[in-house]
């Protein structure tokens, strides 16, 4: 047994111990009900150790990077390849000076399966693998593309097989692209039906610009400037072993693991173009702070509000340790939650509340909030939101409060580790973004570290007022009602073209 | 140039076997493991057969416990439900069920209040109040009402149960009602089991039902959410209703008319009805002792008196009122053989037959039917998209539910435009296809129930690879009334021959000769005139 285990299994042997003690103590009769039993900020995992001893990683001599777990609890082994490669990128130059077509990067992806690999057409390569009981598919977002692999233990060299094919040697069949490209044209004409989805297309077009890539929803016309050749292109460009990490976790025995990648993907080589570097992150055009509505009939509207937030300065940024408790505190997911705790547990106006102080990485993160709620309790549902931003901007937050929160965190921990497969994908975004192994080990220390003080200034900084972008879709909300709010732009947005997403008309 | 970091877990890898008995072995639980002396009833213990290291109980009161050890978990997993949903409302008053979910939590008797003896009869007051509102409108009693509701706020403790969870290090994952049971979710760390148990039990037995008025709106908003405002969904509901009939399963739930007068004491009645011991299970994932939990499940949930004074609720439905857990089965009363409706959703045809419930031993059968359809390489898919450009995506889709289930096979037109003769002309290709699975040239083949065989079974190992995951199935199983379904999965998929599933497509899916056509037709045509992308109001 490993260090890490052993250390894990010595500290569920002493909450064994306390289980007696908790059984007698957790209800207590009448008024004294009324506080929580027990000290919240009592780790209940004291001994919890990030179980990255169970990790094993290579480096083959192409600078492919494998990170495995073996687990032979089950009888699955997953393959996911994972690569710093995504819609990102398309901002950088492509050759000639010209530009990737946008959303490229996600189609790409989406062919290194589906348009069948090495040898095989789609149709073989899904009887091959539906025959064996796998699943073979390929992702693609703003900041990762891959290929994920599952299936029996015992066709590991198998999947190997496909996973090395799909990223090396994926066919970009023509007819193949005009067919999958017709296919993404007709999804795209559903995506947006909900009051919820067009809010969030509407809320990412005003704060980041809408010609900036994380708010440009893909649109049909993009769609049909995609090529053979510009796919071709953009492979060859960015899939490369060195932008690679591959994570193995099952039934599986390491070293026949690395013999089967040495196989097949040892020979993968750069194909002799200067890798691009960069991007540096996309110019920000936000539109001016103010309440945006686009009217629509229906039961119900949605919010959403916030504007942008911080970009992490590094690993070792205690800001964002604040943020990161500012955010539970705000819209998390635990019991302190001030939105949820007011829109719904005490109004009843609303189903649900999501939301974050977000801090990015590559990128800055955002400050978002959405709810869906009846047009009657609309706009006193914003009025309430806005109360708890500006409570949090004003006073310090409890210290029972704090300590719920950052309880709530530091007991998630083990959450994000519960399976193989989470703990070597983890372990491979570490080495994706550069972040020290014992990012996660020191977490609970750090947010230890937080103070009232932390949080109310990160609340300062990062929850503005007078930034926040609103937009409501929903039937349309009273203009007056909205300027007792401190709204003084109110803006109506503009029907758009279901194909081009270009506004249609202007309303008065 | 290799760098290794190399740790391994061969302990692991002895301690559990794992391989292959065609394609999945059987594999027992862990060695080391005692049997349980608990002997209370006669369904548990029962050692596992499968892959899964399940160990399943029943306590001396009827309650049944699921315990699967898990030793590379820090975190636990676990969960209760009741044998109860939606269907079981009450005539009148749709929503029941779901109300009742969300009551529990609200609190207890020493849970979100501040003092229960000033504020019962308070919430009593407060329910005769809006029973008479109800019945006759009076500014008197609004004004006594908003008073009392005043005075309950300053008493009671909204988030107290949240607070004590989070003490505890008990992360609520929420709870989901559907039409048959009503199930609550949690994870914590492994000190946190005993209190988990025991706030558990507190609410199961002995619920406030306080903050009606507040649940009742919340419960308006999140169907507004979930079936209002999507388009699709209101279809849905209309063909539930069309194929079902007069049977609880045709009833929408939580029609909002009636969940708003839905009373505090209707409420009561269905908690005890409903939730009693003999209709509730739970399950434990994580890295725990089942004998452990077993304990700790015998001190509490084990303590949960059977009720014996169940009165059916005044205005209950014949189906419900009384009924023993998932009975009587129902059937499908359809109004007719074709249903059209138009939606700003994609074009599509369906065909829905009646099948079996979840418990039934076809059951499994159908599953690996719906297999055999499926994939890319499935017979509609290379039958239905392959030959005909149309088709946007062809499926099969199987729902079995406690007291009864469905077969569908449905095809997706690729445009918007398509008129109802297309889609009349899918129906007749989805007929073609399933007509072939029993003609002599074209029937199923061993490699078509292997290749089914194999997705399954992997698919269901891949289903359960988390906790959570694997909690939430042990206890979808068990209140859809197969408990033993996942430890017995593998046998079961195996056991399916070709020769049951040919007489299981002429006895539910194609007529007879001289028989009528069986299966509800439903056809979906986009909204006339609708602009998709939200672009126009």
């Amino acid at each position: 047994m490993t260090g890490s285990l052993a250390s894990a299994r010595r500290a569920v042997a002493r909450s064994r111990a306390g289980l007696a003690a908790a059984l007698s103590s957790v209800l207590v009769a009448g008024t004294a009900a009324a506080q929580p039993a027990g000290p919240v900020d009592a780790p209940a995992t004291p001994g919890f150790r990030v179980p990255y001893d169970a990790v094993t990683e290579q480096r083959l001599d192409n600078g492919l990077r494998l990170v495995v777990v073996e687990d032979p609890t089950q009888p699955l082994v997953d393959i996911a390849a994972a690569l710093d490669v995504g819609g990102r990128l398309e901002s950088l130059p492509a050759a000639a000076g010209t530009e990737w077509p946008p959303g490229i990067a996600s189609f790409v992806a989406s062919m290194l399966t589906r348009g069948g690999v090495g040898s095989m057409d789609g149709f073989t390569l899904a009887v091959q693998s539906e025959f064996r009981g796998a699943e073979v598919r390929s992702f693609g977002g703003r900041n990762r593309s891959g290929v994920l692999a599952s299936g029996l233990a015992t066709h590991l060299d198998q999947l190997v097989q496909w996973v090395a094919l799909a990223l090396t040697a994926p066919r970009f069949d023509a007819a193949e692209i005009d067919r999958y490209r017709a296919n993404a044209l007709r999804s795209l004409e559903g995506r947006y039906r909900t009051t919820g989805s067009i809010a969030e297309r509407e809320w990412q077009a005003l704060v980041f610009g809408a010609d900036h890539g994380r708010a440009r929803p893909l649109r049909m016309v993009d769609a049909e400037a995609w090529s053979v050749e510009a796919v071709r292109s953009f492979h060859s460009s960015f899939y490369r072993p060195e932008r690679t990490v591959i994570a193995i976790a099952g039934s599986v025995d390491t070293s026949e693991v690395v013999r089967a990648f040495e196989r097949h993907l040892g020979s993968w080589g750069n194909p002799g173009i200067p890798a691009p570097t960069g991007p540096s992150p996309e110019a920000v055009s936000s539109a001016a702070p103010g309440l945006y509505q686009f009217a629509v009939p229906a039961p119900q509207g949605t919010f959403v509000l916030g504007h942008l937030g911080a970009r992490r300065a590094s690993w070792q940024d205690r800001e964002a340790d604040a943020i990161a408790l500012l955010s539970e505190i705000f819209a998390g997911g635990g019991p302190v939650s001030r939105l949820r705790g007011r829109l719904r547990d005490r109004e009843g106006w609303v189903y649900g509340v999501s939301g974050a102080v977000g801090i990015g990485s590559l990128e800055p993160g955002l400050v978002q909030a959405a709810w869906s709620v009846a047009p009657e309790n609309a706009v006193a549902s914003l009025g309430a939101a806005l109360e708890e931003i500006e409570r949090l901007r004003r006073l310090e937050p409890p210290a029972q409060e704090i300590a719920v929160a950052r309880r709530t965190m530091v007991e998630a921990l083990p959450t994000l580790f519960d399976t193989a497969e989470e703990i070597a994908g983890r372990y491979a975004e570490d080495l994706l973004l550069n972040r020290p192994h014992s990012f996660w080990q020191d977490r609970a220390a750090r947010l230890r570290a937080v103070g009232a003080d932390d949080i109310r200034r990160a609340a300062r900084k990062w929850l503005r007022p007078e930034d926040l972008i609103v937009v409501w879709v929903g039937p349309a909300l009273p203009r007056r009602e909205i300027q007792r709010l401190g709204f003084e732009r109110i803006v109506d947005l503009p029907a758009r073209d279901p194909r081009s997403l270009e506004p249609v008309r202007l309303r008065p | 140039m290799t760098h290794s970091r190399r740790a391994g877990l061969l302990m692991m890898r002895t301690a559990v076997r794992v391989g292959f008995l065609g394609i999945l072995v059987l594999a027992g639980h862990e060695p080391g493991i005692a049997q349980p002396e608990e002997n209370a009833s006669a369904n548990g213990p029962v050692a596992s057969q499968d892959w899964l290291p399940v160990q399943s109980f029943q306590l001396g009161n009827g309650v049944r416990l699921h315990v699967v050890r898990r030793p590379l978990s820090a975190w636990v997993s676990a969960g209760w439900a009741v044998r109860a949903g939606a269907a079981d409302d009450p005539v009148g008053g749709s929503g029941t069920a779901h109300l009742v979910e969300h009551l529990l939590y609200t609190g207890t008797p020493s849970v979100g209040t501040r003092d229960w003896r000033a504020e019962q009869p308070l919430l009593e007051e407060e329910a005769r109040l809006v029973e008479e509102l109800l019945d006759r409108d009076s500014a008197a009693d609004r004004s006594r009402l908003a008073q009392v509701r005043s005075r309950l706020g300053r008493l009671q403790q909204p988030g107290d149960l949240a607070r004590r969870w989070a003490a505890a290090g008990i992360r609520s994952e929420g709870a989901l009602t559907t039409k048959d049971f009503s199930l609550y979710r949690a994870s914590f760390p492994l000190s946190g089991l005993g209190t988990w148990f025991e706030l558990e039990l507190e609410r199961l037995a002995r619920p406030a039902f306080r903050l009606l008025a507040r649940e009742q709106d919340v419960v308006v908003e999140e169907n507004l959410q979930r079936v209002a405002s999507v388009p699709q969904a209101p279809v849905e509901e209309r063909f539930d209703r069309f194929f079902w009939g007069q049977s609880p399963y045709g009833r929408p739930p939580d029609d909002a008319g009636e969940l708003v007068r839905v009373l505090r004491r209707q409420l009561q009645a269905f908690h005890r009805l409903h939730y009693r011991p003999e209709n509730i299970v739970v399950a434990v994932v994580g890295d725990v002792e089942p004998l452990e939990v077993l304990e700790v499940a015998r001190s509490t949930f084990g303590t949960l008196a059977a009720t014996t004074d169940v009165v059916a609720p005044e205005n209950s439905s014949i189906e419900s009122a009384g009924a023993a857990p998932n009975q009587p089965r129902w059937s499908a009363a359809p109004a007719g053989r074709r249903e059209v409706a138009r939606c700003d959703c994609r074009p599509s045809a369906r065909i829905r037959f009646p099948a079996v419930p979840y418990e039934d031993p076809d059951a499994v059968a159908f599953d690996v039917l719906a297999a055999v359809l499926n994939g890319r390489s499935g017979r509609l898919m290379q039958g239905l998209v392959g030959s005909r450009s149309e088709v946007f995506a062809a499926y099969a889709s199987h729902k079995a539910q406690a007291r009864a289930g469905t077969f569908s096979v449905v095809t997706e037109a690729v445009q918007n435009t398509v008129d109802q003769g297309l889609l009349e002309g899918f129906i007749a290709a989805l007929r073609a296809q399933l007509q072939s699975l029993v003609a002599e040239e074209t029937a199923l083949r061993p490699a078509e129930l292997e290749r089914a065989r194999n997705m399954l079974l992997a698919s269901a190992a891949r289903e359960v690879k988390a906790s959570d995951a694997l909690r939430s199935r042990l206890l979808i199983d068990d209140a859809l009334g197969d408990g033993e379904r996942l430890r017995r999965w593998s046998q079961r998929v195996e056991a399916v021959t070709l020769d049951q599933l040919t007489a299981l497509v002429r006895r539910f899916l194609v007529p007879g000769r001289g028989e009528s056509v069986p299966g509800v037709e439903f056809l979906v045509l986009h909204e006339s005139g609708a602009v998709s992308g939200g672009g126009s109001p």
